[in-house]
């Protein structure tokens, strides 16, 4: 089954018959086969489904970390199967932030640095940076820890300041991975209200895997995926 | 943040291996420092004799005489600009272990021949003036804590006076000082004609001749022309240019040049071990640390830039810290052994190249885990995280 339906909206992400497929020893995997799909700016999507049913790789083929066996990735236009590395790098650098379950944040460095890096790819002067990096920590609620390193966090925490990182280059897609995989309830129901404004109040288009029922339930779409295929789809 | 901030906090990731491999690194750069003011000390001086002099010895070695005689041949060589005389007397003060070095030199010629020795010239005059007088190097006063005026007690183990005594009293006229590196400022220097006028062996004769040349080209020819002059006499001579001469002594303490290189290079492969087994741990641990940094949109060049930055960063830090206190340490340890190895010193040459191994030292290190990270697939870094 492919997802053609869309809000309405413009066409961010267009996946035109994707296959991915690894080889593992001397096997092959299909873990994606001609999946097509259509991302409208502003949507929140939700990517449920067994471990192994694609959802991830979706996601990292759309964040243009991994490349399709076959087929294509459009994002406004732009076909990122066709990038080389170099551009795929910067195509990331500017239109996608990445959330992952275990955050990643560097631990030597505090909250402010770690939400800096993405703009050490930028042009900005150094007070610049300090100051959207101030920010984006303001917008997840922890401009009282932007000292704070990593290791003197909460898990939430850690993963709002992941966020924070993911959003400081104001990038047109998020791209989640199990964001609140890792958390408690309470902690991951805050960082689910955080994704929910930012998508809502902010207009930020997110993706994100989750295996968690009620976090699907915050997105506005939930696509279920099952043995690399699209097999329904939701709207709460 | 900036990337270079970026680079020193990875570096500081795990505290105890980089202090460890710091230190490592540190000392490894000291020994080069010392190791190369060693070097310099027996083959760097060599490099800056010039090749304006001759130097004229017994064709059987330095410990045999020629002829004063030989003096007035020598000049009438063609392209002879002048001749001195230099006899070596082996001194010491007070006892062997104060090795003072002695020589007779001829007030006329000497001192206007060797335009790196620099004698005021009242002192010059006063010397000149003065039989028993000597010129000292400015090294030997300052630590004998002597002065121009002073009558000094030099014995040679070599020269006897008349009266049986191998003390020559001697009263410093003045001091010298040198502008090359090359030459000492330990020397006490003599009237040539108070030693033969006193000494009870060896009359009319020294130890060498130094010839000026009118033009440094024809060197080869005059010292040839020289050595001909006295072929098939009692005495004959080997003439070679004062740089030949301190080659072939350096030489006969062996190729020092090429020990300390070996010592040297032994040492740097270490390093290279080390600093590359921490590189490659330091890369390893964060593996998905990188793998995010490419996901928010570092390239693989940059990846590899940091990697290779932060290496070249580790070595450039410890081997500043380490050519900062071997310069300090050389320069403890010049005037300690200036007696013995006037040209010990740690010289600008060495630091560049210090700076420069400390660079590829870190290139080498850095660069196999610099690649790995560079060519690391994001998705299976993150999925192994």
């Amino acid at each position: 089954m492919n997802d053609t339906a869309n809000t309405g909206g413009e066409t961010l992400v267009r996946v035109n018959g994707v296959t991915k497929t690894y080889r593992r020893g001397g096997e092959s995997i299909n873990v994606l086969s001609g999946l097509s799909l259509e991302v409208p700016r502003g949507d929140f999507l939700a990517l449920m489904g067994p471990s192994g049913s694609g959802k991830s790789t979706l996601l990292n083929l759309i964040g243009g970390i991994d490349r399709p066996t076959s087929g294509s990735i459009e994002f406004v236009g732009q076909r990122l199967e066709q990038m080389n590395e170099s551009e795929l790098a910067r195509w990331r650098a500017r239109h996608a932030g990445f959330i992952f379950q275990m955050h990643h944040l560097l631990p030597m460095l505090s909250a402010q640095d770690n939400v800096e890096l993405p703009l050490l790819l930028t042009g900005l002067s150094a007070a610049e940076r300090r100051r959207r990096a101030a920010a984006a920590l303001k917008l997840v609620g922890l401009e009282d820890r932007v000292k704070h390193k990593p290791a003197e966090l909460s898990g939430g925490q850690e993963q709002r300041v992941g966020i924070a990182r993911a959003i400081v280059t104001d990038p047109d897609i998020l791209l989640c991975d199990e964001p609140t995989g890792d958390l408690d309830r309470k902690s991951g129901d805050a960082i689910l209200d955080l994704l929910q404004a930012l998508n809502r109040e902010h207009g930020k288009t997110i993706l994100m895997v989750t295996h968690d029922p009620h976090g699907a339930g915050r997105a506005k779409r939930t696509l279920h995926f099952a043995q690399g295929v699209l097999v329904t789809q939701a709207q709460p | 943040m900036t990337t270079a901030g970026l680079m020193w906090a990875n570096l500081w990731r795990r505290k105890t291996r980089t202090i460890v491999t710091v230190l490592s690194i540190f000392v490894a750069f000291v020994l080069f420092a010392v190791l190369a003011a060693t070097r310099q000390a027996f083959v760097g001086g060599v490099d800056l004799i010039g090749n304006e002099r001759l130097l004229t010895v017994h064709k059987s070695g330095l410990i045999f005489n020629l002829p004063i005689a030989y003096r007035s041949r020598i000049a009438k060589v063609d392209g002879v600009h002048s001749v001195s005389i230099g006899t070596w007397m082996q001194g010491y003060y007070q006892e062997p272990k104060n090795f003072t070095p002695l020589i007779a030199v001829d007030d006329d010629a000497y001192y206007p021949m060797y335009r790196e020795i620099v004698v005021p010239q009242d002192q010059m005059a006063a010397w000149i003036a003065d039989r028993t007088g000597a010129i000292i190097g400015k090294t030997v006063a300052a630590r004998r804590g002597w002065k121009v005026g002073d009558t000094v007690p030099i014995r040679s183990g070599i020269y006897r006076k008349a009266d049986g005594d191998n003390t020559w009293d001697l009263k410093i006229a003045g001091i010298y000082d040198v502008t090359n590196k090359a030459f000492d400022t330990e020397t006490v220097t003599i009237h040539y004609e108070y030693l033969n006028e006193s000494a009870t062996f060896g009359k009319d004769t020294v130890g060498w001749f130094i010839t000026k040349l009118k033009d440094p080209s024809q060197a080869a020819r005059v010292a040839k022309d020289i050595d001909t002059l006295f072929a098939n006499s009692p005495r004959e001579t080997k003439t070679t240019s004062e740089k030949a001469f301190a080659e072939s002594f350096t030489s006969q303490v062996g190729d020092v040049g090429a020990i300390v290189t070996y010592v040297v290079s032994a040492v740097l492969l270490s390093m290279l071990i080390v600093t590359a087994s921490t590189m490659g741990q330091a890369v390893h641990e964060r593996t998905a640390e990188l793998a995010v940094l490419k996901a928010i949109g570092f390239s693989s060049q940059k990846v590899l830039f940091l990697v290779l930055g932060e290496s070249m960063l580790l070595t450039l830090f410890g081997a500043s810290l380490g050519l900062g206190f071997g310069y300090a340490v050389c320069r403890g340890l010049a005037d300690k052994l200036a007696q013995y190895m006037p040209a010990f010193w740690f010289t600008s040459e060495a630091l560049l190249l210090g700076v420069a191994l400390a660079v590829s030292l870190g290139i080498l290190a850095g660069i196999w885990p610099a690649v790995r990270a560079m060519r690391m697939r994001m998705v299976d870094a993150l999925r192994e995280a």
